[in-house]
């Protein structure tokens, strides 16, 4: 592992994960929130808990590079991007189960969905454009054939 | 494929079970203490279908 890059993609990763966030779900979806005040704190409190947002990115930022720089050892932004959207997909399947046991409106739905995958397919994209290994690691192995 | 097919499906059910014991039985106490964040139990079920896509 390139811990150098690895920590420059993290970064951006997390300052990413969090303007978008603020502009997808905060402003974006503001309104559409709105129509559903009582499943959600309310806006003054969400400044206590602000804490507890700040974690939530980073955990994503820390897991999702680590994921990145694991399995995309070689880096590049289109193979970052194509396992950003993957995971961004994975996080439609908690969404529609959410759908199915609060009332959220569809307009929620297909927004947190939508959000999700832009998010991670471009986060992806970053990650794998900033993260590459170390020169020295790089191993060249030939697949046994099948 | 066939190995693909095998594996999502084992996954899925995995999935399902898990799911089902954690947040339907294990957790079951805990999110009636939040009833009011829930659909009532009657509309979970003609939703149903959105739990076995997602």
């Amino acid at each position: 592992m390139n811990w150098k890059k690895f920590f420059f993609a993290f970064i951006a990763a997390f300052v990413f994960l969090f303007v978008f966030g603020f502009l997808w779900y905060a402003t974006l979806m503001h309104d559409a929130h709105r129509e559903v005040a009582t499943l959600l704190r309310p806006e003054a409190d969400l400044k206590s808990y602000f804490g507890w947002l700040a974690l939530g990115q980073f955990v994503m930022a820390f897991f999702f590079t680590l994921l990145c720089a694991r399995y995309i050892p070689g880096g590049r932004a289109g193979a970052g991007a194509m396992l950003g959207l993957l995971v961004g997909l994975v996080y439609a399947g908690p969404h529609l189960i959410s759908f199915a046991v609060q009332p959220l409106t569809f307009k929620i739905l297909f927004g947190w969905i939508a959000g999700a995958v832009i998010q991670f397919t471009i986060a992806g994209a970053i990650i794998g454009a900033i993260y590459k290994p170390a020169t020295e690691h790089i191993m060249y192995v030939r697949e046994p054939s099948r | 494929m066939k190995r693909f097919i095998m594996a999502f499906i084992a996954a899925y059910i995995f999935l399902f079970v898990w799911g089902w014991l954690v947040n339907g039985v294990l957790l079951k106490d805990v999110y009636a203490e939040s009833a009011h964040l829930w659909r009532p139990e009657s509309e979970m079920r003609s939703l149903f279908h959105w739990i076995i896509i997602g």
